[in-house]
């Protein structure tokens, strides 16, 4: 039904056009459709009643030519009202509503935006890895990761994102060291301190309801944690004195978060024998060197 | 307006808005008795209704500045104009806010040198549009009175062509129904 309307709507635009413009014939249009030729019978005898009437409204036959003088004269005059300028302003601006309100234009304007977001953001998010804290465009960063999180549903979402963070931090106060920026490695190692507690926290809520996937994202958090350790002595051994307070801080930040998750690396109910866990204690001391 | 080259319009648009008052001359012109009609329509008094005529296009003139070639037909540019220079005109005649499809003439104050069934025909004309829906009524008066085409009365309103089509219908359906009532009413 909303076809058949809209096909009405066009064939009666198409007789109205016809008779405007004085090319094809109406009837010739309404030929060709009878069943509609019936439908707009009432709306074509209406405006074929307006079209008539439209005689009355016509100018007087000079109106052109006697009212041109008067504009000319409009025209000349020099200097304008204040109500003529805002008048000027108000009417210019119909002009360039007029121009933006072009649909193609809208169109391709609306096309246009859309690769330049894209490719920025592309870019951004790929070249935001390499920004640090201090750098111009590190909020962007920042920003990102918090987006992330707040868009974050799951418990291991939730997780998979702090860890993910936490070795991005850790990364951040490498580099950080190698610069000898150390003004930035304080706030990065409370940053790094958070991701680290809430990655934990995400962790322990996964593994009360699933074991395994608490397994699994409790090595993936040992992984982060672990892994930079030596580098982390290196880098505490060459620091300047206030940096290497922050590089044991990190150091002590690991091994505590180490210790929280350790009843998840072992899910299983029965424990495994003394021996095996002894030794695997031992590897875990080892790996974050605690002295 | 099969008479009327658009591509000659666009040369001569170009031209005025360098400040050429011969073509906008011609621009005046053609479109002049358009812009009467329109008018007319609405204000009662032929001499109002050129008055205004007049007005538009010097308004038309100093905002040339802001019309773009690429953007709509000057003919929509124009009548954009010419409808709110109505709805000046009567906000400051008549000290009233009402949108201007609110507006209509009641036939009081006519040109009396005027021939009796001229009048009266147009009086019809604008009683039957009364009673139309303010944008219907726009529509009908873009389209016959003014001579624009549906794509150009959307520029003038804001609207698709698409939604120009649907009222333009819906405007004439009503039309048809009000002249049927007058009929009756009138015996």
């Amino acid at each position: 039904m909303v076809e058949g309307r809209a096909k009405s709507e066009k064939i009666l635009d198409r007789c109205l056009e016809a008779s405007r413009s004085g090319g094809q014939d109406p009837k010739e249009i309404l030929r060709r459709q009878p069943e509609q030729a019936e439908a707009l019978r009432p709306e074509l005898e209406a405006a074929s009643w307006l079209h008539e009437k439209r005689q009355g409204f016509v100018a007087q036959p000079d109106f052109a030519q006697y009212s041109a003088q008067r504009l000319l004269a409009g025209l000349h005059k020099p200097g304008l009202s204040l109500r003529q300028r805002f008048l000027a302003w108000k009417d210019g601006q119909l002009g360039r509503q007029l121009f933006w309100n072009n649909p193609l234009l809208q169109a391709a304007s609306l096309v246009m935006l859309g690769f330049a977001l894209y490719f920025s953001l592309g870019s951004i998010g790929r070249a935001s890895q390499f920004w640090l804290p201090g750098d111009v465009f590190y909020p962007i960063k920042t920003v990102q990761e918090s987006a992330q999180l707040t868009l974050a549903v799951r418990a291991a979402e939730d997780a998979s994102l702090h860890i993910e963070f936490a070795h991005r931090r850790l990364l951040e106060v490498q580099s950080l060291a190698m610069e000898e920026r150390h003004a930035q490695i304080p706030r990065t190692v409370e940053n790094f301190r958070w991701h680290v507690e809430s990655a934990v926290r995400a962790v322990r809520r996964v593994a009360a309801r699933d074991p395994r996937q608490g397994q699994v994202l409790a090595e993936a958090l040992q992984g982060v944690l672990s892994e930079q350790v030596d580098l982390m002595r290196l880098l505490a051994s060459l620091a300047p004195l206030e940096s290497q307070v922050e590089f044991n801080r990190v150091r002590f930040i690991s091994q505590d978060g180490l210790s929280r998750i350790r009843d998840f690396l072992f899910p299983d109910e029965d424990a495994p024998d003394g021996g095996a866990r002894d030794s695997l204690q031992f590897c875990w001391v080892g790996a974050v060197g605690v002295t | 307006m099969p008479e009327w080259d658009k591509a000659t319009e666009k040369m001569l648009v170009r031209t005025a808005r360098k400040g050429d008052k011969e073509a906008y001359g011609r621009l005046y012109d053609h479109y002049a008795p358009l812009v009467f009609r329109f008018l007319f329509a609405h204000l009662d008094d032929r001499q109002d209704a050129e008055d205004l005529a007049v007005e538009v296009f010097m308004r038309v003139w100093r905002a040339l500045s802001g019309y773009r070639e690429r953007g709509a037909p000057f003919g929509a540019f124009i009548f954009r104009v010419a409808r709110n220079a109505l709805i000046d005109h009567y906000r400051r005649g008549n000290n009233s806010d009402l949108p201007l499809e609110e507006h209509h003439a009641d036939g009081g104050q006519s040109d009396p040198a005027e021939a009796l069934p001229a009048r009266l025909e147009r009086d019809k004309v604008r009683q039957a549009l009364s009673g139309l829906r303010g944008e219907q009524r726009v529509v009908l008066e873009l389209r016959f009175l003014a001579e624009l085409s549906t794509e150009e009365i959307g520029l003038v309103m804001g609207k698709s062509s698409g939604a120009v089509r649907v009222m333009q219908h819906r405007a004439l359906a009503a039309l048809r129904k009000r002249l049927e009532e007058l009929e009756v009413s009138n015996g």
